[in-house]
């Protein structure tokens, strides 16, 4: 019985085969385990934080023998959310499918064979590349030849014994076929950096260097260089075999359905399909087609093929656009899984279903959400070896991958009435230089550093910041008591208030320098060798803020015995609020205690920072710590080398095509490649792009196992990229669009119309949605022709 | 940055432009374009720091294949960031030798000012400016900018005129390639379009179409090729990528792109 369902049912049979016989599995909610109601169960049969394997949602029952009622609850609740999710999708997908259309409308076939937009422009010179009709293709492959022999006489082909004529001919094209096939005998193996005067120097240029330096041997190697790199010039342009130098470096001739058009020229089929016919022959050598009653001829059968090629191609009129539209649409509302994927080695992050269409045809975004580059490493052991530590290197260090704990102490200090200081200790220690040193080549050393000229900075920073946004909003409160209080003082005395600043700026000072000797007595007493310093006054009109941190003993000692860890017993923050009024006291209250809650935050940054913040950036190793701590490779996050049949595999998460130059002895820069299609653009040119375009594209079906025609991916990418930048397939792309109808019935109408009268634009009525506005034919399929019909 | 590393990255600068040179058909003999790092060092020196060599004597000065007087300096200024001064004195070095290309490789850049004055000069002395780090590599090599089966320069400089189209040097017209005997049924600007700041457009150096009032002598065959109203004043030129491009339906397929 399983047997016959399993045969019965079209689909992955497996896993309905599985589902029967077997167990149901893991269900899945948005790519979780069902999710714990604030009871803390999963249902309430369960009990709370219930950890067995049914309350979290796997089923372990089958349909063959029946499932339990929580189970049943379980695979309904995941149905549920498959028929959500193909309501929501539904939307999503129809969306992108409407903008695709609404730009590809108007692509028509031409009777040139070119693929043109309503407004004459050319999208395809041939459609696909080779001009054919798609759902003509699956019987022009190699397998199909003999059938296509068999059933020769059913196709009701012209009678092959008659010469074929006129028309009929092959000639023109199957002379540019062998004009190629000698082309490539001839230069298979040739350096492309060669020409028919590189070949008149080969040789010669050292000599004449030599003469050169004998005639005048006062020039500079650069002077005699130049003089017989000149006087070699000379004798190239008064050589008279010049051109039989040249001749061995003439481009490669056109194909042929390029050179000639395929619906005039009998047998101008493509290379590819010519390469086919040519495979199938040397396959059979004397007879093409051994059953069968007709004997097959070699030309014989080329002419079938041909005459097969020639009423595959796609008509004139054919709305391409519109199928490549469709081709994209109709598969892309199957696509229900929609969030991340785990490529690779299980490592690398990629966006994908719908989400990632629409990045790569809606939007064109520029910050596209998973950005990465694959890189092939060369095939040598020591580029293999040396892969690895670039891979290290273009990571970026996080803090938290060093840091081990993190504490902070918060004590008062008061020193004088009026001064009271919240002080803030805080005690970073990092891992030991054993536990991160398989993925991290960092010295602790260098790790300290950075900690010290990055770390500390920015943490200053924020600490600041948020002082700031505190005060700011105390700001009125402490002009209201300014007011009240010193009435006395004149409009000037602000000028004094900061007199008065400096003078306590300086008392701050001493007063930190006393701390400082204290810290110092403490840290002689654990035996310290260097202290470093950092200080930092901020001053506001009516507060003073230091901060002050130390880097200490542990540092050093962490240099020497391997463990490291930095004390900071600094990171004071010490506040000092001037206020003189008794009314006050309340607020000074206030003041710390919002002080306190701004330090409890700051603290929380401490902890958050470490992850968000990516302070430590790998220094390359050549141009030493100072230099690398800087944006050498921003825009790498982390790089891993990935296995691909035997090939190793430089991935990053991140784009920086130019970073990666520098590594050609290691990488093969010239497959690089990124799913940035912007940055691939920027570096390799426009048709580099187009080309990751229908890649990417490709991509984002592949993993739902579906298929996309080559030629309608290669006509959209053709069409995003037609004015030399990528164009997204939405209302900016469709601005250069001359009918303002079709601009019109897509989106915005009423600012499309408004624009196009006070412009005063013209539509000639040639795109499809203009021509139903007004009722006319569209010109697509049978309407792109008119009879013309004599009047006498 | 050391001397090694400094010199490596020169090296690889001056390889690059002079497979640019070639590309774009000025003469550039065999060594230069086959120097390996040993023969480079012999020639200039492995001390950058101490100028052997300095950016200076690696100034290139190729002439053209086909038209003699139309040569091309390649500098290289020793500041990381070209201010104007620079420039000027580069322009009189042109004057000098009667030369009006030049292509300026930059370490970092350039000032604003200079730039401009780039743009100033434009139709009389064309100088176009490349960062060293671009030209570490050569994008054409790219496999995406490679067609499959040849190699030969994948990218081709066709000429087009306004009447009638003709490939540059070989006078082959691409109108059956793509049209009807009805040539008008082709305007140039039908023609899907590279931007003149594309990375493959500027390493072929090329620019957006332009009228000519008068015809220089290294067009002058193909013009022979038209024939001319007698009522043109003008010619108008433009500029037209040819792409042969690897294609899994086709083999090979052609496209060209007009330089917009």
């Amino acid at each position: 019985m399983i047997d016959c369902k399993c045969l019965l049912t079209t689909d992955p049979g497996w896993v309905n085969a599985l589902q029967i016989s077997c167990l149901l599995g893991q269900i899945e909610l948005e790519g979780k385990r069902p999710p714990l109601m604030t009871s803390g169960r999963s249902l309430p049969s369960f009990k709370s934080y219930d950890t067995s394997l049914m309350a979290g949602g796997y089923v372990a029952g089958r349909f063959l023998t029946g499932i339990r009622p929580q189970e049943y609850f379980f695979h309904c609740m995941a149905g549920r959310e498959g028929l959500i999710d193909t309501a929501v999708k539904t939307s999503r997908s129809g969306y992108l499918q409407r903008c695709i259309v609404k730009h590809l409308e108007g692509l028509l076939v031409n009777y040139d064979l070119t693929v043109r937009d309503s407004d004459s422009s050319i999208i395809q010179f041939s459609y696909g590349e080779d001009g054919l009709d798609i759902s003509q293709t699956p019987f022009l492959k190699q397998e199909f030849f003999n059938f296509l022999m068999e059933n020769d006489k059913v196709n009701n082909y012209q009678n092959m014994d008659s010469k074929p004529e006129g028309h009929l001919s092959s000639k023109k094209a199957e002379k540019i076929f062998k004009k190629v096939k000698k082309w490539r005998q001839k230069r298979q193996a040739r350096d492309r950096y060669r020409s028919g005067f590189v070949d008149f120097s080969e040789g010669k240029m050292t000599p004449l260097v030599e003469e050169f330096k004998q005639k005048s041997p006062k020039d500079s190697t650069t002077q005699s260089y130049r003089k017989a790199k000149q006087s070699l010039i000379d004798s190239w342009r008064a050589c008279s075999d010049k051109e039989s130098y040249e001749k061995a470096y003439t481009p490669c001739p056109d194909p042929a359905h390029c050179q000639l058009r395929p619906n005039q020229n009998f047998g101008a089929v493509s290379e590819r399909m010519n390469s086919l016919i040519e495979d199938y022959l040397s396959e059979f050598p004397e007879r093409p087609c051994s059953d069968g009653e007709q004997d097959w001829s070699r030309d014989n059968f080329k002419q079938l093929i041909y005459q097969k090629y020639r009423k595959s191609l796609c008509e004139p009129g054919e709305a391409v656009g519109l199928l490549a539209a469709q081709s994209i649409g109709e598969p892309s509302t199957q696509m229900t899984l929609n969030t991340f994927h785990f490529a690779g080695r299980g490592e690398m992050n990629v966006t994908l279903g719908i989400p990632r269409l629409r990045e790569i045809l809606m939007v064109a975004s520029k910050n596209i959400k998973t950005p990465g580059m694959t890189v092939p490493v060369k095939d040598n052991k020591k580029a293999h070896r040396r892969a690895n530590k670039l891979c290290h290197r273009l990571s970026k260090l996080v803090l938290a991958d060093v840091l081990e704990d993190v504490n902070v102490w918060e004590s008062y200090l008061v020193q004088k009435a009026s001064s009271h200081y919240v002080v803030y200790k805080i005690r970073v220690g990092l891992l030991p230089k054993e536990d991160y040193k398989v993925d991290v080549s960092l010295e602790p050393a260098l790790v300290l550093r950075l900690m010290e000229r990055k770390f500390f900075a920015q943490l200053r920073m924020a600490i600041q910041s948020k002082i700031r946004d505190l005060q700011s909003m105390k700001v009125f409160r402490a002009q209201n008591l300014v007011n009240n209080s010193k009435k006395d003082k004149s409009s000037s005395g602000q000028d004094e208030d900061e007199g008065d600043d400096n003078m306590e700026d300086e008392e701050e000072l001493v007063e930190e320098e006393a701390d400082e000797k204290e810290e110092a007595e403490e840290q002689d007493r654990g035996q310290i060798t260097t202290m470093t310093m950092m200080m930092m006054i901020m001053k506001t009109k009516r507060t003073m803020i230091t901060m002050e941190w130390v880097m200490g003993r542990y540092a050093e000692c962490a240099l020497h015995h391997g463990k490291a860890c930095i004390s900071m017993t600094g990171d004071e923050l010490v506040g000092e609020k001037q206020v003189d009024d008794e009314e006050e006291d309340a607020s000074k209250d206030e003041d710390r205690a919002e002080e306190r809650s701004s330090d409890g935050e700051s603290n929380e940054q401490e902890s958050k920072q470490p992850s968000t913040r990516k302070m430590l950036k790998q220094p390359t190793e050549s141009e030493g710590s100072t230099a690398g701590c800087d944006a050498s490779s921003s825009g790498i996050q982390r790089c891993i080398l990935a296995d691909d049949k035997g090939k190793k595999l430089l991935q990053t998460e991140g784009v920086n095509l130019k970073e990666l130059y520098k590594y050609d002895h290691i990488l093969e820069l010239f497959k690089m490649y990124t799913n940035d299609v912007h940055a691939m653009a920027h570096t390799f040119g426009i048709e580099a792009a187009c080309r990751v375009l229908v890649k990417e594209i490709t991509d984002v079906f592949n993993v739902y196992g579906i298929a996309v025609d080559r030629r309608h991916l290669s006509l959209i990418a053709d069409y995003m990229t037609y004015d030399g930048h990528y164009k997204p397939f939405s209302r900016m792309g469709l601005e250069t669009n001359p009918s303002t109808i079709q601009k019109m019935t897509f989106e915005s109408c009423m600012s499309v119309l408004r624009k196009a009268t006070l412009q005063g634009t013209q539509d000639d009525l040639q795109s499809p949605s203009a021509r139903l506005v007004l009722g006319r034919v569209v010109s697509g399929g049978t309407g792109c022709f008119d009879v013309l019909s004599s009047m006498f | 940055m050391d001397d090694e590393a400094e010199t490596y990255k020169l090296w690889r600068v001056r390889k690059t432009v002079m497979q640019l040179c070639h590309d774009r058909e000025y003469l550039v003999t065999q060594d230069e374009l086959d120097q390996t790092l040993d023969q480079f060092k012999e020639q200039y020196g492995d001390k950058p720091s101490d100028g052997r060599p300095s950016r200076k004597d690696l100034t290139i000065l190729v002439a053209h294949n086909d038209d003699p007087t139309d040569q091309m300096f390649v500098f290289f200024p020793e500041e990381p960031k070209v201010a104007i001064k620079t420039i000027k004195h580069y322009c009189t070095q042109m004057q000098d030798e009667n030369i009006s290309r030049a292509i300026i490789i930059v370490q970092s850049g350039m000032t604003p000012s200079a730039k401009q004055s780039l743009s100033d000069m434009a139709p009389k002395y064309i100088l176009e400016q490349f960062l060293e780090s671009e030209m570490l590599i050569n994008i054409t090599e790219h496999e995406s900018n490679e067609s499959d089966c040849t190699s030969f320069s994948s990218l081709v400089l066709v000429f087009i005129f306004i009447a009638y189209m003709w490939s540059s040097s070989r006078g082959q017209c691409i109108r059956n390639v793509s049209l009807t005997d009805d040539t008008s049924k082709l305007k140039e600007h039908h023609l899907p379009k590279i931007q003149q700041g594309d990375p493959i457009a500027r390493y072929f150096g090329l620019k957006r179409g332009q009228f000519f009032l008068d015809i220089d002598c290294a067009m002058q065959d193909i013009i022979g090729c038209i024939e001319f109203s007698p009522y043109a004043l003008y010619i108008f030129v433009i500029q037209v990528v040819k792409i042969i491009r690897p294609s899994d339906t086709a083999g090979r397929y052609i496209s060209y792109r007009l330089v917009q």
